[in-house]
């Protein structure tokens, strides 16, 4: 089962002036395709203030709002159902006119933390390449507005071929070569640095403890040009022990954590490192 | 594999691997390894790393383990001396005298750690030699090499600037001298670099400007390097 998100961006459209805020809701319908209970769309539970699954209000007429329905609660809702559907609603809140872009993501192209993937089902054509998308959430600063995040987003590749990463922040668009927030063009491998440092988030009038939805796009030259893309914490890189071996060197001697694994009677003395 | 079982992955980024960069050359998974291998428990297992492969390369090594309370292993990082016997190494500044059997060729390496520009040269006694610097022991020779000079006047010489995109530090490169007619030759090889040293005097502002190439092969890797009266510092810049 895939995962999922939801953003609604408000950004001002048809009006002009301060934009309304907005409200946003969902809920999980299971059933939709099975003809005897459920694919009537005029018994669905649509979403209201009384009865939602899910709602996201920050108060912000400039913050944009994002569910993200967790896999236990779908695969509760919707495993072995014959369909499921996210149904959305919005609702304007105040006196202004509120409007608003609403994106939904799903499919197995989100980038989780240390997990490399190598395809996307999300891949567009354009006239000279074709941009292979992924997405993710940064809710760190949105949990807890005094929190800094440090994120990597890296593309490798095999030799002679040269991936480009572009990505896109807060608006939830894809990015296309020319019209993106950062981008990483280098010959071969790339990587774009996402954190609370970047001066991006003031020049833009951007606030991370609104929850970032961060779309990357992989730029390559044909479909079959082989990549990895990875998305990495900074934080977690730097706290990784990693001890070197010269050549001729043998180990374990003392492993990492070794403390808490090592038996004095295992053959050499020490345990392996645990696996992350 | 002393006790469980365990996979063992490979990976590397390097000057002049542009394929990965520091993050992406950590192998998470086999999926970004460049090589793996499962390793049962009594067993051993190996993975071959061709010398030549990589420009001044770190490896990454990840052992991942089911239970790490259930899992004991050695490993080891090993010279393959039956796959590349070392050559000879010719040192800066050290003269070497090479009897070079027709048909036979010699072989030496060296290794430098200064972008300074050097000077292999190789005096000849008797009969004409050809000289070739490669990446590979095993094959460098008139099929495969970098640079190559041809006995002419006595002397075969190869010059090589700093700013040569076919330099670089902490690579060996392998020297093959060959004879090249019927007849035996005698020759001195000698390796020569003039190390250059900047002083930086004491309340004096100095500016070093990096000019950041294209990574299209150009020059990747500069160094500056300065003495002061205690120390010796060296700033390598990627």
């Amino acid at each position: 089962m895939g995962e999922s998100l939801i953003l609604l961006n408000k950004t001002q459209i048809y009006s002009t002036g301060a934009n309304g805020d907005s409200k946003l809701y969902l809920n999980i319908q299971a059933n939709i395709l099975d003809q005897a209970r459920g694919s009537n769309y005029k018994e669905w539970t649509y979403p209201t203030e009384q009865l939602s699954g899910a709602a996201s209000s920050t108060g912000k007429n400039t913050w944009p709002e994002i569910i993200q329905p967790c896999q236990q609660q779908m695969a509760n809702t919707c495993k072995g159902k014959q369909g499921c559907a996210l149904i959305v609603g919005v609702a304007g809140l105040g006196p202004a006119m509120s409007s608003y872009r609403l994106t939904g993501f799903y499919g197995k192209n989100k980038l989780k933390l240390d997990a490399p993937i190598k395809d996307s089902q999300s891949s567009v054509k354009y006239e000279d390449h074709y941009m292979h998308y992924f997405w993710f959430a940064i809710s760190d600063a949105a949990k807890d507005p005094a929190a800094t995040f440090d994120y990597q987003v890296s593309v490798a590749t095999t030799a002679d071929f040269n991936p480009d990463l572009y990505v896109s922040l807060m608006s939830g668009s894809y990015p296309t070569t020319t019209d993106y927030d950062l981008a990483s063009t280098m010959l071969g491998a790339d990587s774009i640095r996402i954190s609370s440092w970047l001066p991006l988030w003031a020049e833009r009038g951007w606030d991370p403890a609104a929850g970032v939805v961060v779309v990357v796009g992989v730029k390559i030259k044909t479909e079959d040009v082989p990549y990895t893309l990875l998305l990495s914490s900074n934080e977690r890189v730097a706290a990784r022990t990693v001890r070197r071996l010269d050549v001729g060197d043998s180990l374990p001697g003392e492993a990492p954590a070794a403390a808490a694994v090592t038996q004095p009677n295992s053959p050499n003395g020490v345990r392996a490192v645990p696996a992350e | 594999m002393l006790e469980g079982a365990a996979r063992i992955m490979l990976q590397q980024t390097g000057q002049k691997d542009l394929a990965n960069n520091i993050y992406t050359a950590d192998p998470i998974d086999e999926s970004n390894a460049l090589e793996y291998r499962d390793v049962q428990q009594g067993a051993t297992n190996a993975i071959p790393i061709a010398g030549g492969s990589c420009y001044t390369c770190w490896y990454f090594i990840k052992v991942q383990v089911t239970d790490p309370k259930k899992a004991a292993y050695r490993i080891t990082v090993s010279q393959d001396e039956e796959a590349a016997p070392e050559d000879p190494q010719l040192v800066n500044g050290v003269p070497a005298q090479l009897y070079v059997a027709a048909g036979h060729p010699v072989k030496r390496r060296f290794i430098l750690d200064s972008m300074d520009h050097w000077l292999l040269q190789a005096q000849v006694a008797t009969g004409a030699v050809d000289v070739y610097v490669g990446l590979n022991s095993a094959t460098v020779g008139p099929q495969d090499y970098l640079w190559k000079a041809s006995s002419a006047g006595g002397v075969a010489s190869l010059a090589i600037k700093t700013t040569d995109v076919r330099f670089h530090l902490a690579t060996f490169y392998y020297v093959s001298v060959q004879a090249v007619s019927d007849a035996d030759a005698l020759i001195n090889l000698s390796l020569k670099q003039q190390r250059s040293v900047s002083f930086i005097p004491n309340n004096h502002d100095s500016t070093f400007a990096l000019t950041r190439t294209v990574r299209t092969g150009a020059l990747l890797f500069q160094k500056f390097q300065f003495t002061s009266v205690q120390e010796q510092v060296k700033f390598h810049v990627f």
